[in-house]
């Protein structure tokens, strides 16, 4: 695709040149070179001689904030998912973070492995072989392997909350070693190529289970699924639900209740859970629920939460650092004392800031909390 | 010690795609060690002919 049919595909020619998604985007706002204003101008005056060899189509987060402010509504995050996929054509690449190490067990992932990476579920709670229920967990057990030792992180304690949960509702889902990375972070890093083949084994391995529904706490799993997957495999036969709206809908039934829990928290709205699945009422009637837990909003909330400053596992640096500690200050500054995340890796990453700050804060997993006080 | 702990998640992630340990060994040869080195690689080789080829190392290509 040539940046002339990126740019009539995302209709960025609606561009009236206002600037707001510059003046939205929180890479910019810490660092000036970066605009995403100026990238689309650029590719509609055709300016740039090669628009792939530009270093900053690496360092959008694809939050989606600044289309979300957009007057002509044009699709940023398209526009640079678009671009880097050409680039990638063309040679070029992010810069991966973390070694590397997650974008080479996605790519082994596209061949014929045998993994073993369900122990966990046996332990924590009841999974069964076949049945209506698949969850699909997600890259959580690699990512534990990186943070578990070195950052003191249990990571599983997310995906061991939902099986919890979900146990608790009278649910015995399907976990399965075969299920794939859903290959996210690759189409982010522009390498459609594997991202396509990691969702025709996961779409393959669903259907040969026969499962009906597919639950997932991950938002980029359940955004991928339900937003990229049918331009890869069509559309899916199975459905594919958040574990937050399954539960809300439960509660609201007074299927279960809380333990209480003291406490002032806030809770951040992961970008692909929030402004752009629309998932933020679940989340926080499931925490409202809990007797005595305080639920307060920081200042920038739901559409217009900040994003956790990085993203697909790419260019993490100076500047996302500086993202997630304004945006811890925020927790701060509301007088929260747990900031409850949704997403592993908002999680992880507003953990990696917190350790180089002395804040009286602690950051939480959803998913451990509804675990540890529901009450059936 | 950084190459110990690189070693220990190494296997973890080998563990978790289903890699057989033994591709990976992780001795201590001091640059003086020529015949040690030698003997080391020799049983390493041996030990992974034994297991045969990696279903990884099946490319598409290859199919």
């Amino acid at each position: 695709m040539t940046i002339s049919d990126i740019v009539d595909k995302t209709k960025a020619y609606y561009c009236l040149d206002c600037g707001i998604c510059t003046g939205s985007c929180p890479v910019s706002r810490v660092t000036p070179d970066f605009s995403p204003r100026l990238m689309v101008e650029k590719a509609l005056i055709g300016e740039a001689e090669s628009p792939y060899d530009d270093v900053n189509i690496w360092s959008c987060l694809s939050c989606g904030q600044c289309s979300q402010r957009c007057p002509s509504k044009i699709d940023y995050p398209e526009f640079v998912r678009q671009v880097r996929k050409a680039a990638v054509t063309e040679g070029h690449s992010g810069v991966p973070a973390h070694r590397g190490l997650f974008q080479g067990v996605m790519r082994l992932q596209t061949l014929d492995v045998k993994q073993n990476k369900t122990d966990w579920a046996r332990e924590a709670g009841k999974i069964a072989e076949s049945g209506d229920t698949y969850y699909f967990v997600g890259c959580a057990p690699y990512f534990d392997v990186e943070f578990r030792e070195d950052w003191a992180i249990d990571v599983m304690e997310g995906p061991r909350g939902v099986l919890k949960v979900l146990n608790a509702i009278g649910i015995e889902p399907v976990v399965h070693d075969d299920e794939r990375c859903c290959g996210h972070d690759l189409m982010w890093n522009g390498d459609y190529e594997n991202f396509a083949k990691l969702a025709r084994l996961n779409v393959d391995l669903i259907k040969s289970l026969g499962c009906k529904r597919v639950v997932f706490q991950c938002p980029e799993g359940y955004q991928t699924f339900k937003k990229y997957y049918p331009e890869v495999v069509g559309e899916l036969d199975f459905e594919v639900v958040h574990f937050y709206d399954l539960l809300a809908k439960e509660f609201e039934q007074g299927r279960f209740s809380f333990e209480p829990l003291d406490g002032v928290y806030t809770f951040h709205d992961p970008c692909r859970l929030g402004r752009q699945a629309g998932i933020m009422d679940a989340p926080r009637a499931l925490l409202q629920g809990v007797p005595g837990l305080k639920l307060i909003e920081m200042e920038h909330n739901r559409e217009n939460g900040i994003c956790c400053g990085t993203s697909a596992w790419m260019s993490c640096s100076s500047c996302s650092k500086e993202i997630q500690k304004s945006r811890l200050r925020e927790a701060i500054a509301v007088g929260a004392g747990h900031l409850v995340t949704a997403c592993t890796k908002c999680r992880l990453h507003l953990n990696c800031a917190l350790r180089d700050v002395e804040m009286d804060l602690k950051i939480v997993d959803l998913n451990d909390i509804l675990a540890r006080s529901i009450k059936v | 010690m950084k190459a110990q702990k690189v070693i220990d998640k190494t296997r973890k992630v080998m563990k978790l795609l289903g890699i057989e340990e033994a591709r990976l060994r992780r001795e201590w040869i001091s640059a003086s060690e020529g015949q040690r080195f030698a003997e080391v690689i020799r049983e390493f080789t041996e030990d992974i002919r034994k297991l045969g080829q990696s279903p990884l190392a099946r490319r598409e290509t290859a199919a």
